[in-house]
Formats: C-alpha cells, structure tokens, sequence
C-alpha cells in the first residue's frame, strides 16, 4: 500500500491548527491510515489503495481540514473557461480510447515540488491506473508547443522524437525496444498496429502514453505553465485521475484553465470539479450502523468527510460527492463515512443477539482426542510447512508421484504441496540431529492430493503421522503404537497387511487396512532414506488418514 | 548433629590425613569425588570443616617446549657450533645448525643472555658463552620435561626463568584451576576425638527393603529437599496448536460453528466472489502463488456465476456502479492456493445464505512471501462471521467481547480498508508489557455486492487475524520461523500458557 512522505511542519502549516504533535499523531489514523514513522522531519503515512485522494500533502490537508472540524463540508474548485482545445483521432478507438486534459498556469516550481508531483503521478499510476494500464498521466511544460493539441495515432516508425531522459530522437518502436520505460510498459500498447500519440499543432510530440514523455516539455524550475493529459481506457477513471491531481494544483495556489476535448462524437470540457449527487437513506445509514442519527447529525459526520450535504425531506440526504473522490460505488460506502465522521470510538457498542449453539468439526474433535492419546503415548507435537519440493517429497523417500505444483513459485524450496507427512516428520528430525534422543513425534496435518473429482482438482486429507528416532526404533515399537491406538479409539475391524514402500525396509512395511481401503502405512524407514535426511539413527514411523478413524 | 554416613566417612579421613584435598579423600574413603564434595560442602555449612580454596595454575610443556627439550634451545644449538669452531663463526653458518626462522630468534637470546656478541659479521662467544653453563631457563625446561609442575612449586628463580620461556610462542602452557584443600575445624576435630560411630544409612526404599522390613531399626537417610532435581521433557503439544485450540473455543464458547474448506481454490471464491476485481493488485503474481497443476477449477452454478459477474461489471441489482470492466470467467477459474480463509466463509455463506449464521474457521493460507524472520509463505487465519439482523455497533460489541476473552483488556479499533468489507476497521490491542498498540486483526460488514448476488438478504460480520503474529507475542519469538522449525530443545520446554 501506498506510504506518502509529509513534511511535518508543512502538513502543520496547512492544516493551520493548534494541535500539540502527540494529539495530531493519535489523531490522523482516526480517518483511516497507518503512520508508519516519523524522522523528525519527515512524517510516513501509509493510506488505503481506495484513497488516491490522499497521495498528496494538498489532498491530506483537504481532508483534515474537513475532519478536525476546521473547514467542513464540500471545498469548491474553479477553473478558468477552456481557451484551447485537443483533438481525438478515431483511430485511438479500441488501442487507448480516451483522453481528458487541462492547461494550469501560475505554476511556481522548485526541485522538492517537482519530485512530489512525479510522486503523485507514479502512485495515481499505480492505485487508479493499475500500472498505467487504465489510467496515465503525463504533465508538460507548455511554453514549447503550441495548440491545439492532438490526440491520436502512429505507425511504429512513423515519426522520430527525442524521448524524456534521451538526447536523440527515436521512433516509437524503438523507444519500445530500447527505453527503460519503453521495455517497461511495451505490453500495453504493443499488440497494436499503431500507438497512441499526442502532438502539437506543429506536429511536436508531447507524448507517447502509457510509456514516454518527449524531452521537448520537460517539467523545469523555470515551467509556469502546464499541459496535463490523461489518457486511459475508462473515461471515468482518467476524469477521477485528472480531478486528483488538478485539485491538488489549485490547493498549491496554481491557477487550472480547462480545455475542450473534441472527440469525433461528442466534446467534453475537462476538468470537471462538479461533484456527483448521491442518495443516502437515514435508516439505511443507522440500521447499518446500529445508531439513531437525526438527519442532522448524519450531515455533521459527513461534512467532517467532505461531503457536501442537503436535507431533503425525513428520510432521504441528497450527498454531494467531492470530484476527486473514486471509491464511492454504493450507498454503503456513503455510509462508512458517516462512521468514521462519528468516530469509530464514539460508538455504544452492542452485542447481536444471533443465538446459535457453537459445534465442532467433527474431524477437529477427533483430533483434540488424537492429540490426547499421543501426549499420553509420549509423543511429541510438531507442526511444519505444506509447502515443499520433489526433491523433498518424493525422491528422499525413494518415492515418485505427481503433486501440486505452483504456477509462480518464489524459491526452489516450494515448488509443490505435500502430498505426504512423512517427509515432513524427516525434515523435523534432520532439524534435531543434534538434540538429545529418543526423539518421538508427530504431527496431525494436511496434505494434498490431486484430485480430478473434486471441484477444484485437488484435495485435502488429514493425517496422522508419527516418527520415532532412536538406536532401537523398531517396526515392534510403531506397530505397538499402533495397536495402542486403534484400541483406544475403539476401532477393531483394521488388518495389517505386508505391502512393500520404497520408503520403508522391504518385509519391514504395512499398510493399514479398514475394508478393502488402505488408511494407512507404517514400518521402519529404509537406511538410504535415513541417509538422504542426513540422520544416523533407525526411524520407525506410521502414517494415517484421519478421516478414517471417525 | 545429623551427619550423613559420608559425611562422617570424611571426617574420619580427615582425622587421619590432617589436611587433604577432595582427591585425597576420596582415595581414602573410597567414596566417590562427587559424593565427598557434596559431603564437604555440608560439614562447612555445619561448622565441622574448613575448606581453603586456593588459585593455582598447572605449568606443561607446549608443542615448541617438547621439541626444544629434544633439539636444544636455538641459542644453545648456536653456543655449541661456537665452541665446536673455536669460539667464532660468520652468522651465514649458521644455517648448518638452524632454520632460517631460527636464526634472529637465536641472536636476540644470545646477546639477551650475554652469550655472544656479533663483531665485524662474526658471531663471538662471550666468557660466559665460552664456559656454556646451563641457564635458568634450559633448567625449567629440562624440570617440565619429566612432568607438569604447579605454579606454587616454583622458586624465584624459576620464576623469573618461566617468565622468559613464556615469552616464546607454544613454549610452554598455565592452565589455571583452583585447589581445595579440606581440614577440620575445632568443632570438628572434637567430634573425632569423641569418636565418630559409622551407622547403615538406608537411601533409597526398595520393594526387598519394604517387604523384609528391613527399615527397621536402620537410619533413612534425610536428603536436601532444596537440591534441583534432573529435568524432565515430556511430551508437549505444539505452542501454535495451543493458541489454535484456545482461539476455537473461544469461539465454540460463543455459539460459533466451526466450518472448513479446500486449500486448493479457484480465484473466484478467494477473489471474484468477494467483488475483488479481476485486475486487482492482491491477485497479481506477486502476492498469490497460482497453480500449474492443477490449473483450472470448475466454478459453481451458471446462477452465482452470472450474478457475480454482474456484480463486477455493472453492480448488478445492489446499486453499485460496479468495477465497470468485462469480467472474465476463464481468469475466475484459474487455481491459487487460497490466500485468506474468506474464500471459505464466502462458500459456506452461498451455500447457506440463511440466517442465523455464526461460523468460524481456523486454517492455513498462502501467500507469496519469501521466508523471513518476518514472513511465511503459509500461515493460520482465524475468521469469524455472524449473519443476522445485525449492525456495525454489533461487529464492534463482538470484538470486544472476542478480544477480551482472548486476554486483551483494552481494545481500540480505527478505519480500515479491504475490498470486500464496508465499513472496514483495523483492531489494535494494547500489550501492557510492551506498553504499545499492536494491530492484530481486521474486520468489517460484507460489502452488498459480495453478499446480495449470492442470494444474502442479511449484514454479514466478520473478523479476522493471522495467528501466529498472536503467538510471536504471546512467546516472546522474534523469528515466526521458529513456529515451524519444530526444535525438539524449545518444543520440549516450551511454556503452554
């Protein structure tokens, strides 16, 4: 999740309150957010993915302003009318379909600013564009080119342009190939004939979205004007992106002139700062909440949000949804603001009167008994990880077979889930090689099969598995375990029969059967499989499926 | 005075001996050291015996000493080539008695013991060097030859010669160790005058003992009830499993029903289900490990499918503007190892929809992390979820309660976000012995596009945390990976509370 970096004493600045800094410190994550450190200079905020308004210090003081009661309900913004226009090719259709714009003048820049608006633009980039998929921005000094601007295609090497950070021109194609941001986001475009491209009236390249500005508008100290597109494949996204940033700039004090946007069937004036009207029911709001809040009230807590708020008639709140905010979809996200405008530690908590009686699974209750029966066998518990290797799984047990494997896996050590828990028992014992013997333990866990039947392919099994190291470990010792068990839990009708295991010592191996189904093997592990597990001292062990035992 | 049979042993020994160490007395009374240092150890506490404890080092011969006890030092090798060549030779003949490593070290000792001097390149003996005494230090040597010596023992000469060889490297070794020497005291030595009476002490009862009634008339010897007696490791649960276990009954205390599901789960119940968009950063690669084999799951009735397809594109009947995309079912079918244990309530809510609904789940999830002393590839979720006429003043009345039956006294909750709930909200509880807020767990109502196209008319609550967080606290581990390494040593000392 995003983490912003604030000046403290900035944030304080624009915040304009008398807040001593521990109050301030308890008081910020009350809106939704995680402080992740403090340098002395530097305060690390992380906020919510749901939240790119946040991502700017001018959009936390916003919403702060709002939330300590300083300056509540909706802030308004104005632009100045559209002088300028930009053109859509319709060629841009089906390649990257929309494009929303704006010019901002009064712009006073120093290094630290500039840094922080790239920083907004990666995190928009990131948060609303899913990796500049749905949603890029490119922000331009202006002074170089001339309008109207153009949005459309090219061919692959159509034109040459001196792309940002470069000092020769190049063509898209090669700008693909061999541009860092180019080999970055080529899978974007690069299905496509043509690629997207904004121009100046004179032909000059402002942009090659999603991957490059051109060097020719490079953002300076010296910019004071700005062209700003966005551009994407959801013209509600890039407006919210757009609306994000220029609210932003007008916060610095910068001045945001619209601009047309000529699309073949319809021209759009962007930015919009107009909010969205949306309806919230009181008793929608306070069933939800389990408060009884006077339609009022509501309207304070959602002031304290932003939100501009108008009292209808008894039921219904007409909300004005601030430009820049992209994550109301529903009523209900209306009303978590209403929440956290009351205070999430102002409400009388209740408990619900849902009366039901609590059951186990059966299989964990057989298991708590299991669990019983080994403490008192003297065994001890071990837990360890599903997720392991072949190497591990298969051929340290001279064993073969097929498991789940991991499409994307992060080392070699887990590629594939267990299929079996004696692998695991060995892995815990090579750990205790140097630990005092005998050694008894076991584990009550689950592996995974393949599994064509079942709905996802796979299955779980539960399984009881037990291993004991010490210089007499005997199949004796693990049948008599096994006796024991099978007559604790009452289980009388089972068979041993002699069955070979490339795991165990020949004529030292049997199954464990209930009908005609084997439930279970058990004997003592073969010296080669000692060896492979590094261990020095003979194994006996048993493995079982629980399922079979209830 | 109560005195043991071997205590009375060693003061009888003592009698005769005078003054003697442990070893002494024990080759005397033939009792064990061990069971005579116990015994002097209780005849100091009751008055009856000194003990004088005495720092002392044992000198012995080193690597370099035992050749050099064999080969001459290198400067008496050099003194007698000198006198076998009349007194004088060039120093580059040396070579035929020495090493070349030797040969500074045979000069510096040479002048240092006014052996011989060099003059115009020659090596000349010196008077003393021509009479070829025996010096200190060659005695010592000749001394630790035929044994080791206690540092006490040496003269003052010896002293100052050991000083000399110690200034060589591997010459010769001080091991320190401490000497006891045991005595009687005046109380003690009465007690002997009087005669020490030596009576069958009988320590451990034996059936034989018991049933030939043997005891009787015999002394049972009284033991130090305060001496520590040998560990014991009995076999334990895991300290994980005992948190799990007391996490479920919490739980079951409450009226919840334990429910489970597949670990192998399609990306529609672990992500589209919960209205989690298809190009959702969670369900990139990098978080979630997807599957080669299996690859694909079936997914449930074309009924639920298409309503949460809906969901996705459009909101469906709830009201929402939905993701606005086109929701792909060969992507929701894609196989994952789930990543959270809501892919299982989600199925048992679809399954069940009805109210009342309380259920829980205690079970292993997945994530892409590499392992750390931070982070596990897998780890326990435990979730709650109750479906009723119930309210967000309900979910935080129920943390509370679950939290305090888990220990924690106070409880603090804060906004949260996590795609399928709304409102969300963090938990943090205080750790008085930390004396911080520690977040541990999220919770929220089921958003109405997860709930309502799954046929659920009714808030949904649910709570959540990752266990073993819990229990790197609970047991004071700053590594989670020595949950699963399953070390006999900790399991077996393992506190399970």
């Amino acid at each position: 999740m995003p983490v912003i970096k604030v000046e403290y004493a900035e944030l304080k600045r624009m915040l304009g309150v008398e807040m001593g800094d521990d109050e301030l410190m308890e008081r910020l994550p009350l809106l939704g957010c995680d402080i992740e450190g403090f340098d002395g200079r530097y305060l690390y905020i992380e906020y919510f993915p749901n939240r790119p308004d946040l991502y700017s210090i001018e959009g936390i003081a916003r919403a702060y302003r709002a939330f300590f009661g300083i300056e509540p309900g909706l802030r308004e913004y104005t632009a100045e009318e559209a002088k300028n226009y930009l053109i859509v090719d319709k060629s841009v259709s089906g390649v990257r379909d929309y494009v929303v714009a704006c010019e901002v003048k009064n712009v006073k820049l120093d290094d630290e600013l500039i840094a922080e608006l790239m920083e907004l633009q990666e995190k928009l980039h990131w948060a609303l564009g899913r990796d500049r998929k749905k949603v890029s921005i490119g922000v331009h000094d202006s002074s170089r080119v001339t309008p109207p601007f153009r949005y459309t295609t090219v061919a692959p090497e159509e034109i040459r342009f001196v792309p940002l950070g470069y000092e020769q021109e190049m063509t898209p194609k090669q700008i693909l190939e061999e541009h860092p941001k180019g080999i970055e986001y080529a899978h974007i475009i690069s299905a496509y004939d043509r690629y997207p491209i904004i121009l100046d009236s004179h032909n000059n390249v402002l942009s090659l979205p999603p991957i490059i500005n051109g060097e020719l508008t490079r953002v300076t100290e010296a910019t004071e004007e700005f062209f700003i597109d966005v551009t994407g494949t959801d013209l509600k996204l890039i407006s919210q992106a757009l609306n994000i940033l220029a609210t932003a700039l007008v916060e610095r004090g910068f001045t945001v002139r619209k601009l047309e946007v000529r699309y073949p069937d319809k021209t759009l004036t962007t930015p919009d700062f107009s909010p969205e009207v949306k309806k919230l029911r009181k008793s929608y709001a306070n069933r939800m909440l389990g408060l009884s809040l006077s339609n009022e009230e509501i309207k304070a807590c959602l002031e304290r949000m932003g939100y501009g708020v108008r009292i209808k008639d008894g039921e219904e709140l007409e909300v004005l949804v601030p430009c820049y905010r992209c994550d109301i979809f529903h009523e209900i996200d209306l009303v978590e603001d209403v929440a956290i405008g009351y205070g999430y530690g102002s409400f009388t908590t209740t408990l619900p009167e849902v009366l039901t009686t609590g059951e186990k699974l059966p299989i964990e209750e057989l298991g708590e008994k299991l669990r019983m029966l080994m403490l008192g066998y003297g065994i001890t518990e071990v837990m360890s990880l599903m997720l392991t290797n072949e190497r591990e799984n298969f051929y340290h047990l001279r064993r073969e077979g097929e498991a789940v494997r991991i499409k994307n896996p992060i080392s070699e050590e887990h590629t594939i889930v267990r299929t079996s828990l004696l692998p695991s028992l060995m892995g815990v014992l090579r750990l205790n090689k140097h630990r005092e013997l005998p050694q008894r333990i076991f584990e009550l866990g689950d592996v995974v099969v393949l599994d064509t039947s079942a709905e996802t392919g796979a299955s779980r099994q539960r399984r009881l598995g037990i291993a004991l190291i010490h210089d007499r470990a005997s199949f004796t010792e693990v049948k008599a375990l096994l006796q024991a068990l099978m007559r604790d839990l009452g289980i009388e009708d089972y068979k041993v029969v002699a069955r070979e295991d490339p795991a165990f010592i020949p004529g030292r191996c049997a199954s464990v059967m209930i009908g005609e189904r084997e439930v279970g093997i058990f004997g003592e592990i073969h010296p080669e499989v000692l060896t492979n597990f590094e261990l020095e001292y003979p194994v006996a062990a048993l493995e079982l499926e629980v399922e079979a035992l209830i | 005075m109560e005195l043991s049979n071997n205590e009375k042993l060693v003061l009888k020994a003592l009698g005769e001996l005078g003054k003697a160490s442990p070893e002494e007395i024990a080759e005397h009374t033939r009792i064990s050291i061990s069971a005579v240092n116990r015994a002097l150890y209780w005849l100091v506490r009751k008055g009856l015996v000194e003990v004088d404890e005495r720092e002392d080092s044992i000198i012995s011969l080193d690597e370099e000493g035992k050749l050099y006890v064999e080969k001459g030092l290198p400067e008496r090798r050099v003194l007698e080539f000198l006198r076998s060549r009349g007194g004088e030779a060039e120093i580059s003949a040396l070579g035929e008695v020495l090493d070349r490593s030797e040969v500074n070290i045979a000069l510096g000792w040479l002048r240092k013991k006014n052996l011989a001097n060099i003059s115009k390149g020659k090596l000349v003996l010196t008077e003393k060097g021509k009479r070829g005494d025996k010096t200190e230090d060659e005695k010592l040597l000749e001394r630790l030859a035929q044994g080791e010596v206690m540092l006490s023992q040496l003269s003052g000469e010896e002293r100052s010669a050991l000083e000399l060889l110690k200034r060589r490297q591997h010459v010769v070794k001080l091991e320190e160790k401490s000497l006891k020497e045991a005595r009687l005291a005046p109380r003690g030595e009465e007690l002997v005058a009087e005669g020490i009476e030596l009576e069958e002490e009988i320590s451990q009862l034996t059936h034989e003992i018991i049933k030939s009634q043997a005891w009787r008339g015999k002394k049972l010897r009284r033991y130090d009830v305060t001496l520590p007696a040998p560990e014991l490791l009995p076999a334990k649960l895991h300290p994980l499993r005992i948190i799990i276990d007391e996490i479920r009954s919490i739980f079951l205390q409450m009226g919840f029903k334990e429910i489970s599901g597949p670990l192998v789960e399609s990306s529609f119940w672990n992500f589209d289900a919960l209205f989690v968009p298809q190009d959702h950063p969670a369900r990139e690669m990098q978080d979630t490990f997807y599957l080669e084999k299996p690859s694909l799951a079936r997914l449930p009735d074309k009924e639920t499918v298409e309503a949460v397809k809906r969901a996705h594109e459009c909101g469906a009947d709830t009201g929402s503007t939905g993701w606005r995309y086109s929701w792909s079912e060969e992507v929701a079918r894609t196989a994952l190892l789930r990543t959270h244990t809501t892919a299982t309530t989600i199925r048992h809510l679809a399954a069940t929809r009805k109210p009342p609904i309380k259920v829980f789940c205690v079970d292993r999830v997945f994530r892409k992390e590499r392992i750390t002393f931070k982070h596990l590839p897998e780890f326990h979720q435990v979730e709650g979820i109750v479906v009723g006429d119930v309210s967000f003043a309900d979910l935080l009345g129920l943390l509370r309660e679950f939290y305090s039956k888990m220990g924690f006294e106070r409880v603090r909750f804060r906004p949260g976000y996590f795609p399928y709930t709304e409102p969300s909200l963090e938990i943090e509880v205080f750790f008085p012995d930390r004396g911080k807020w520690l977040e541990l767990g999220g919770a929220g109502i089921f958003r109405p596009e997860v709930t309502e196209p799954l046929g659920i008319r009714h808030p949904v609550l649910a709570w959540g945390l990752g266990i073993e967080r819990l229990a790197m606290l609970r047991l004071g581990l700053e590594d989670i990976r020595e949950l699963y390494m399953s070390d006999i040593s900790w399991l077996r000392r393992a506190k399970v509370r």
